[in-house]
């Protein structure tokens, strides 16, 4: 529970809806096959709950979410799994931690999590372990794009498009079976609108 | 023990969703968040980290606001209001900021947290974190092996003051492994410079202009202007997509998001004149690092606008649509 | 300060050299011209307006270059009237106003994430008012054709596309041309027309000018002209 006094007839509402996150936090990212290859757990499925709690000798807000898991890319094959994140609603206040990524149930993702029991895992790199599967019309694609090969990372480069699910797990096991970064490859030739 | 109240009042600035979340406007919900009362008092955790004494630490932070306070067409003031054995996190109405050990996140170097209560809108407290399970250093002139604290520090106080992170930026993947940043355009672009570089402690135009926005100061919104449109791909709209606008006669480089449903997109705190419009696919980043949309298009070639783009002064200019070419 | 010092002088020796050249001045009678009416149409060449470069800044502070932009505005036909004020036979104090709509351009080239080079374009507005002296050097007459050069100084306004911003600088003008009157009479409101051809050099030091030393556009035109 929280002990906190909140001050009166000084501020303006802020009315918090949620659906947004804010994102702020300063990364050291790691290359696609490093992430998959440190990453304990690497999943496809659909959240089914989330749960904020108050943890520790300080009462920190986190949410831990429960995934039904479709496909596993790595890892202990399971029904479900559960990972937690910073941040999350107990009782009247919310915890938000810029740069962690946000859930809601149905939300279908594929994750890269890090973290042995009995700790309870965590997302690779807070956000950078989270890719989101659309569906649409046309199909699922998952994003944001895989950027694998080495050298400059060309935004608008047309062989990087976003990938299905299936072609995304495939470039997982790529990832897991190739050497630490994969050599550059020729790109795709624009094609002639 | 008493706990002291912080007394933080953010506004809450309704706007229209396409216009919420300009890199320069944190938004929760459709509301974007600043302080409204100054000076904004933080303290320091009474704790450094191994190469940096809490005393080191508080004035290297004290710098690093002061960048922020020293914009000249920015308003916004901070004052330190002393060491405290409370921690970031702690659920206790105190803004604080130190170092943590948090293994778990082995990629993050530092992050910011907002918590409030959720049934008023109030802001209860900011707090920033820096991971000690790195190396830091707060020597003037940097340490090859360890990575800047005022850099990381001007950083997250950016996020303190409610600005979001800005995209401009270009990346490279390491034959050995690894991403590292070629070139950035702000000190909020959310990727390190690596260590031993201390350019982020000095602000660019786009960060400039996202605190002067926030926070105007004196003429600021009469002398400066906008920009505003829509990215389009076909007859639908690219949301997600990053819009850079760059004035040849200033040399600025500022940047938003088209985050409307429409594909809307609106830039301001600019010089006024004509601009060159340049979008570009957001298909190499960690899309929630910037915002969480659903249906982000990324399958687009950079494209420029054909027309130059003049920001008045005092106002923002027609809608412009940006047709963007397919992949 | 620099375009306005060497009009002066240039003025000053010109006036003075004229003068030298003369013999006494003429008295003036009711029965000469005093107010010079001219309209015409010619061409404003272009100018370079500058390079800029799109640059992110590296680790060790050196750019990295994002795209690189040069500009110019293009050649354009203004339209030109100008009235004057003869003060004698040999100086007239002219106003000068002109207006014409060249396009502005950028071209971006080097694109780091190889978008092909474009050129983006806006047209904007451009006026100008100005206040000058024209000196007709009647000893180098042919004919009737007379020679003059003339000079002035005044305000150079734009205004972008949509009616969305006013730029403005000062501009400074130097030059000559010739003239050729086609009717001369004593009496009537109407004492002469004519026809003249100018040429011009004009500085801009401000609004839509390139930074350094300011822009540089040759003009040349062709009036017509009626003296009362």
């Amino acid at each position: 529970m929280l002990k906190v006094k909140v001050a009166t007839a000084l501020s303006a509402a802020l009315v918090c809806a949620a659906g947004a996150s804010i994102c702020a936090t300063t990364l050291v990212p790691a290359d696609f096959a490093q992430m998959a290859r440190e990453s304990e757990l690497i999943v496809r499925g659909t959240v089914v709950n989330v749960q904020s709690q108050m943890i520790g000798p300080r009462q920190t807000i986190e949410s831990v979410i429960t995934l039904s898991v479709a496909d596993t890319m790595k890892g202990p094959a399971g029904g479900q799994t559960v990972f937690r994140v910073p941040g999350g609603r107990v009782g009247r206040y919310r915890r938000v931690m810029l740069g962690a990524p946000e859930f809601t149930t149905g939300d279908e993702v594929i994750l890269f999590l890090k973290g042995r029991a009995p700790a309870i895992a965590m997302p690779y790199g807070l956000s950078q372990g989270v890719y989101r599967v659309a569906r649409r019309a046309g199909g699922a694609v998952v994003t944001p794009a895989v950027a694998a090969a080495a050298g400059r990372v060309v935004r608008g480069d047309p062989s990087r498009r976003p990938l299905d699910p299936e072609t995304f797990a495939r470039q997982v096991q790529l990832a897991l079976a190739g050497p630490s970064v994969q050599p550059p490859v020729r790109r795709a030739v624009p094609r002639d609108r | 023990m008493t706990r002291r109240l912080l007394h933080l009042a953010f506004v809450c600035a309704w706007t229209a969703p396409a216009l919420a979340y300009s890199h320069f406007g944190t938004g929760v919900g459709t509301a974007r968040v600043h302080w409204t009362e100054t000076p904004v008092r933080w303290l320091a955790t009474d704790r450094g980290a191994p190469g940096v004494t809490s005393s080191v630490f508080q004035t290297t932070l004290a710098r690093a606001f002061t960048t922020w306070q020293d914009v000249p067409t920015a308003s916004i003031e901070f004052v330190f209001a002393g060491f405290t054995a409370a921690e970031p996190f702690d659920e206790d109405g105190l803004s604080v900021i130190g170092f943590q050990a948090h293994p778990e996140m082995d990629r993050v170097l530092g992050a910011t947290t907002f918590l409030y209560d959720d049934e008023t809108g109030e802001l209860i407290e900011a707090d920033i974190f820096f991971n000690s399970t790195f190396e830091w250093s707060a020597a003037a002139a940097g340490d090859p092996d360890r990575f800047d604290l005022e850099s990381v520090a001007v950083h997250e106080i950016g996020h303190f003051l409610g600005l979001g992170h800005s995209a401009i930026g270009e990346t490279e993947i390491r034959p050995e492994g690894g991403r590292r940043v070629l070139g950035s355009g702000a000190v909020m672009f959310p990727i390190s410079l690596g260590r031993g570089s201390i350019v982020d402690r000095e602000l660019q135009p786009d960060d400039v202009a996202g605190v002067s926005d926030l926070y105007p100061d004196g003429n600021f919104e009469n002398a400066t202007g906008g920009v505003r449109g829509r990215v389009r791909r076909g007859t639908g709209p690219a949301k997600g997509a990053h819009v850079i606008v760059f004035n040849p006669r200033s040399g600025e480089l500022i940047g938003g998001f088209a985050l409307g449903d429409d594909g809307g997109f609106q830039i301001l705190g600019l010089t006024p004149g004509p601009y060159v419009v340049r979008v570009e696919p957001l298909d190499d980043a960690d899309i929630d690092s910037f915002f969480t949309l659903d249906d982000v298009d990324i399958d687009f070639l950079v494209t420029y606008y054909p027309r130059l783009v003049v920001a008045p002064s005092g106002g923002v200019g027609d809608s412009v649509d940006v047709t963007v070419r397919p992949k | 300060m620099k375009p306005l010092a060497i009009c002066c002088v240039f003025a000053v020796f010109v006036v003075s050299a004229d003068a030298r050249a003369q013999g006494p001045p003429r008295r003036a009678s009711s029965a000469d011209p005093h107010v010079e009416l001219s309209v015409g149409a010619g061409f404003l060449g272009g100018s370079s307006l500058g390079t800029a470069d799109a640059d992110l800044r590296g680790r060790s502070n050196q750019p990295f270059q994002l795209f690189e932009t040069s500009s110019r505005i293009r050649g354009s036909v203004p339209l030109e009237v100008r009235l004057g004020f003869l003060l004698g036979p040999r100086y007239v104090f002219e106003i000068r106003g002109a207006w014409s709509r060249p396009e502005l351009e950028t071209s971006v080239t080097g694109d780091a994430e190889a978008a092909p080079p474009v050129t983006v374009v806006e047209r904007v507005d451009q006026y100008s008012l100005d206040l000058g002296v024209l000196v007709n050097l009647r000893r180098a007459r042919s004919g009737s054709i007379v020679p003059f050069i003339s000079g002035g100084a005044g305000y150079v306004g734009a205004v972008h596309e949509g009616l969305t911003l006013l730029e403005s600088g000062i501009g400074f003008r130097g030059g000559g041309g010739l003239k050729y009157p086609l009717v001369m009479q004593r009496r009537g409101r109407i004492k002469g027309a004519g026809i003249r051809a100018d040429a011009a050099l004009i500085v801009m030091t401000s609004g839509l000018a390139a930074e350094n030393g300011g822009t540089r556009q040759v003009t040349a035109s062709g009036s017509l002209y009626l003296s009362f």
